[in-house]
């Protein structure tokens, strides 16, 4: 499970020595790095590699809400046959899924307009909106 | 360091469904658990539940009981909740905190009626918004792991029910199990689908119960009724979604298991039996995988062939498990209950001949988006 994440230590970013390079400002021009450099290096992952992408150009990335293609691929489901679940026994069987978005990010959601029995992991999804009520919509995934 | 504890009491409550009340069947075995070990109630001075349904915090236990503990714990990580109060009572008792841990569990999920399984999974927290909109169960969560492990590795439905049949077996030699006529690998696959392609004998029963255990300070070692079983190794952990980038066929017992047996300087070949929480046939799968009992993905040809089966390679949970005996919402304390019985060969029908070291793994939450996993190795001495 960890190996998922990035495997960058908390405070193990390169930081430049004050003594030895000037602060650079946020947006300035890169200087060359020291090839002398022994400390710990971060070992870059496909989801650590934007941020340190943007370190090199002297910006600093934050988390933040960014919109995705509502695209994405079954990563895996159960079709559900009973439940309890309030409102849902008249949807059964209904598709509970995952979904891996084409962004690499996996989100809960069901599985609409499709008969269950044809949904099947690495299916190709894309978003759906359910307008519930006034101002809430629910994301749901159909094919594609 | 080792942890320097051992486990001196253990009780079941031994009804599947009854009329007494939550408190009234942890009182009972408090007591029991606290004749077996040979202390009584003033020498009690830790204690240890969990908080929340079912079951309830430590406060009003801890007043019905009138006990006066000077350490307290109510950590509730799901239904290992009991196995991980096991590894904080002996950090507990390393420190001197304690010297005698009191843990009780009690539940009445069954004469309630609470659809432990399938009923609408709200924790009542953040992460509501984003899944319990979607009709999510905790059987559902289960069943997205058994079809994602079936696509990976070519797990099938006959390998899940060969879980759930030897469990049965199991049952048939304990007078308690709830259900005890045997079953076959046919009838689990023809039995009603809940959340495919989990069916309704790959998940475990709804029971009433609870239970007890006592750990105390080894130099206690001379003062107690029974030979006491030693804990060897103890470690937990949580997996969850990982922001979004999970890899689900790995469970909490990938980082738990291999911490406890080096803690306890064993590996996997060095155990006799294992007590693996099985919520459903395939928490127990995924389980035996992640403890190193087999590698990842081979899961499904250990199962079969009788191997988890007493007399087998590795018989587990030989109580008849939750899948056929126990199961009231949160079953981690039987998971220990019975690997000390095991290791005392107090076990009768259903003993392993020459039990010297057992595995404990409690799984608690959802397999299928965030949970505890609680390892304990357990010694004869």
């Amino acid at each position: 499970m960890t190996g998922d994440r990035p495997n960058v230590e908390r405070g193990s970013a390169p930081t430049p020595n004050p003594t030895d390079r000037p602060n650079v400002e946020r947006g300035s021009a890169p200087t060359p790095n020291p090839t002398d450099y022994t400390k710990p290096l971060p070992e870059i992952s496909a989801e650590s590699k934007p941020f340190w992408d943007a370190c090199a150009r002297h910006e600093l990335l934050d988390v933040a809400w960014t919109p995705s293609s509502g695209r994405g691929r079954v990563y895996t489901f159960t079709v559900t046959h009973r439940t309890q679940a309030r409102g849902f026994r008249d949807d059964l069987p209904y598709v509970l899924a995952w979904i891996e978005l084409e962004e690499g990010v996996q989100v809960m959601s069901n599985i609409v307009g499709v008969d269950p029995v044809k949904v099947a992991i690495g299916m190709p999804v894309k978003v759906t909106f359910e307008d519930v009520k006034d101002g809430l919509s629910i994301p749901k995934f159909t094919g594609r | 360091m080792t942890p320097q504890a051992l486990i001196a009491g253990v009780h079941e409550f031994p009804e599947r469904k009854t009329t007494k009340s939550v408190l009234e069947i942890q009182a009972l075995s408090a007591r029991a658990a606290l004749e077996d070990a040979g202390l009584s109630k003033k020498d009690v001075d830790g204690y240890f539940t969990v908080s929340g349904n079912p079951g309830i915090g430590p406060l009003p236990i801890v007043d019905y009981l009138n006990l006066n503990p000077k350490y307290i714990d109510g950590t509730t990580i799901g239904g290992s909740s009991f196995v991980a109060h096991v590894n904080h009572a002996a950090a507990a008792i390393a420190q001197g905190r304690c010297r005698v841990a009191l843990i009780t569990y009690g539940s009445t999920s069954r004469s309630s009626g609470i659809a432990v399984g399938t009923r609408e999974r709200i924790a009542g927290d953040y992460l509501d918004q984003f899944e319990a909109l979607y009709g999510t169960s905790t059987v559902g969560l289960y069943a997205m792991v058994a079809r994602r492990h079936m696509h990976e590795y070519g797990t099938t439905s006959e390998q899940l029910a060969e879980i759930a049949v030897a469990t049965r077996t199991h049952a048939s030699l304990n007078p308690l199990a709830l259900y005890r006529e045997p079953m076959t690998v046919k009838d689990v696959l023809a039995s009603p689908m809940i959340s495919a392609p989990l069916h309704l004998l790959d998940c475990c029963v709804i029971t009433d119960g609870g239970g007890a255990l006592v750990v105390v300070h080894p130099d206690l070692a001379r003062d107690l009724r029974t030979p006491p079983v030693r804990l060897l190794g103890s470690a937990e952990a949580i997996a969850h979604t990982s922001a979004g980038r999970r890899d689900f066929l790995v469970s909490a017992a990938a980082e738990s298991g291999p911490r406890a047996f080096a803690e306890a300087g064993l590996s996997p070949r060095d155990v006799q039996m294992a007590m693996i929480y099985d919520s459903f046939t395939i928490t127990v799968l995924v389980t035996l995988e992640d403890l190193g009992f087999c590698k990842k993905g081979q899961g499904g040809g250990f199962v079969s062939g009788g191997r988890i089966a007493l007399g087998g390679e590795l018989p587990i949970n030989t109580d008849g498990g939750g899948l056929s005996s126990n199961h009231p919402g949160m079953r981690g304390i039987f998971l220990v209950v019975e690997a000390v019985k095991q290791l005392r060969g107090e076990c009768g029908e259903r003993q392993v001949p020459n039990c010297r070291v057992a595995l404990v793994h409690g799984t608690g939450g959802a397999l299928g988006n965030r949970h505890s996993g609680a390892t304990l190795i357990l010694g004869r001495t």
